[in-house]
């Protein structure tokens, strides 16, 4: 297996974009990336997309992108796991290099959303849960999370409070990232008394609805220090599978296809939670977030509430996580979240990460989730020296 | 242009389950599967056709206050996961009790109700909910 490293990475502003549409958003941040990284040629691409079906009525993403991208005739593929489509895409362009089989990989992921209205929307989003068995009955992706809120409260006394100061620090974060849909300060009282989504989750618990692109820029080591870019490694991959419906996971209070994602990733980097220094989480909800840090093994089972409310996750705290803002603030179009997290990482290794820079910052970890937890990906990435 | 999720093939298909909790079970793992599943995680093919009970317990739930277009007449409306057998257990709405009664842990009890009304020509669609016993 060869050395794999992240050469570029390209994003666009994200949020409710009218006036661009699903391949203009695409071709943008790949065009960043591939500017970015300076090399002169791709081999192979990947595009991450959850619902360009329902969203935008068009399939067929990886010729299309490479049609536009003036890339043809190279492999160009289309990669759907929901909102891990992105992660995926990532994960399937970093095994083509290490693999040998290409040696530069464009790997990116893209969601229009907002060609849709909301309930057009909502429906889209539900396809990526059990359609018969639990969506049929009248379910929706924020009640699904409500419930496993509602499971982590009664078995851990999590708070109410403690649930909202997640959605209170990753907007504090995206308050200084550019590209963030939403600018905002909401406090803890704001999001108690926001409107009611799926009790106790409301409005200011949920990422929102968005368009928008990220990419990135895959080569080998090797080839990373001829372009003589800062070597910015990718030491750990993982992806598990899990239970499309929730009911069907023994424990409700956990996601558990985080922690065997996780597990995969840290025995091929041979690092522990310990070792990470910070952290893109996929909090789709505020309750997300929480599990998923007890899951990666930041904090103990059932004191991801407490953990937050001490400030561990703050920039400046033990485990800084969603220095981006989150999916919360940043926004969350489905199939560009994950690889707009290897965005992140990079930047914060590449120390270009400003007023959210984590100091001393060498090895960051990236968690991008489908559904209510049928499917995840866990990549670690560390900068060589 | 719409996409329906509830069409007569695919309702027909699954009335065993809808209409009668029809599930199956494995006896080398003291599991039941719904719905009825080909091969049980331990690898046996030889599942047994069962009918789950008709009550259970509420292990979570939450109240819907948005709901996917179907069910907008229904909103607010609560829904939960209820346990009816060793592994069989269904997302389900809770009906005809009021939501500050409702708690994990309650005991509830299965009823054939109307779930929600299906596109342009307001078709009715039915299966299961549980109630407060
Ligand atoms: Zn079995």
């Amino acid at each position: 297996m060869r050395d794999v490293a992240v050469v570029g990475i390209g994003m666009n502003k994200w949020g409710e974009l009218w006036d661009k549409d699903l391949r203009d958003l695409y071709v943008e941040a790949s065009l960043l990336a591939i500017e970015d990284a300076g090399v002169d040629h791709i081999d192979s691409m990947y595009v991450g997309c959850m619902s360009s079906g329902l969203f935008n009525c068009q399939e067929h993403l990886g010729s299309l992108m490479a049609d536009h991208l003036g890339l043809t005739p190279i492999p160009a593929t289309r990669i759907e796991s929901a909102c891990v489509s992105g992660g995926i895409a990532f994960r399937m362009g970093f095994m083509e290099v290490a693999g040998g089989f290409s040696d530069i990989v464009l790997a990116g992921g893209v969601e229009k959303m907002t060609d849709v209205s909301g309930d057009g929307a909502t429906f889209a989003l539900a396809t990526a849960c059990d359609q018969e068995w639990e969506a049929y009955n009248g379910i929706t992706f924020p009640g699904l999370y409500a419930m496993i809120a509602r499971a982590h409260m009664h078995k851990h006394g999590t708070t109410r409070e403690q649930i909202a100061m997640v959605s209170v620090k990753n907007h504090k974060n995206g308050m200084h990232n550019p590209n963030a849909q939403y600018h905002l300060t909401p406090s803890v009282e704001d999001i108690i008394n926001s409107v009611k989504v799926a009790e106790p989750l409301n409005i200011l618990d949920c990422s929102p609805i968005t368009d928008g692109a990220a990419a990135v820029i895959l080569t080998t080591v090797e080839k990373a220090k001829e372009l003589g870019k800062p070597i910015i490694r990718v030491i750990g991959a993982g992806q598990a599978s899990n239970t499309l419906a929730l009911h069907n996971r023994s424990d409700l209070t956990r996601i558990q296809v985080t922690e065997d994602a996780a597990k995969m990733a840290y025995k091929m980097a041979d690092k522990k939670p310990e070792d990470i220094d910070f952290a893109e989480v996929h909090d789709c909800f505020t309750i997300a977030e929480l599990v998923i840090m007890e899951e990666l093994g930041f904090v103990e089972r059932g004191k991801g509430g407490a953990a937050v409310e001490a400030g561990e996750t703050d920039v400046g705290g033990r485990i800084p996580i969603n220095t981006s803002g989150g999916l919360k603030s940043k926004g969350h179009p489905v199939g560009a979240t994950g690889v707009a997290q290897i965005h992140t990482l990079v930047e914060q290794l590449r120390c270009d990460m400003g007023e959210c820079q984590v100091k001393g910052a060498k090895i960051g970890l990236a968690q991008n989730m489908g559904g209510s937890g049928g499917s995840a990906t866990v990549h670690i990435l560390e900068a060589m020296s | 242009m719409s996409f329906e999720s509830v069409t007569p093939a695919r309702y027909a298909r699954f009335m065993p389950q809808r209409y009668r909790l029809e599930a199956n079970y494995c006896a080398k793992c003291d599991l039941h599967h719904f719905p009825p599943r080909q091969i049980c995680k331990c690898g046996n093919k030889e599942l047994e056709t069962r009918t789950l009970p008709d009550e259970g317990e509420v292990l979570t739930y939450t109240i819907i206050h948005t709901p996917g277009s179907q069910f907008s007449d229904e909103r607010p409306f609560a829904i939960g996961i209820i346990e009816l057998a060793t592994g069989a257990r269904i997302t389900a709405q809770i009906a005809d009790t009021p939501f500050d009664e409702i708690e994990i842990g309650m005991r509830v009890k299965i009823e054939f109700r109307r779930i929600q009304t299906v596109g342009e020509a307001g078709v009715l669609a039915y299966g299961y909910k549980v109630v407060s016993m």
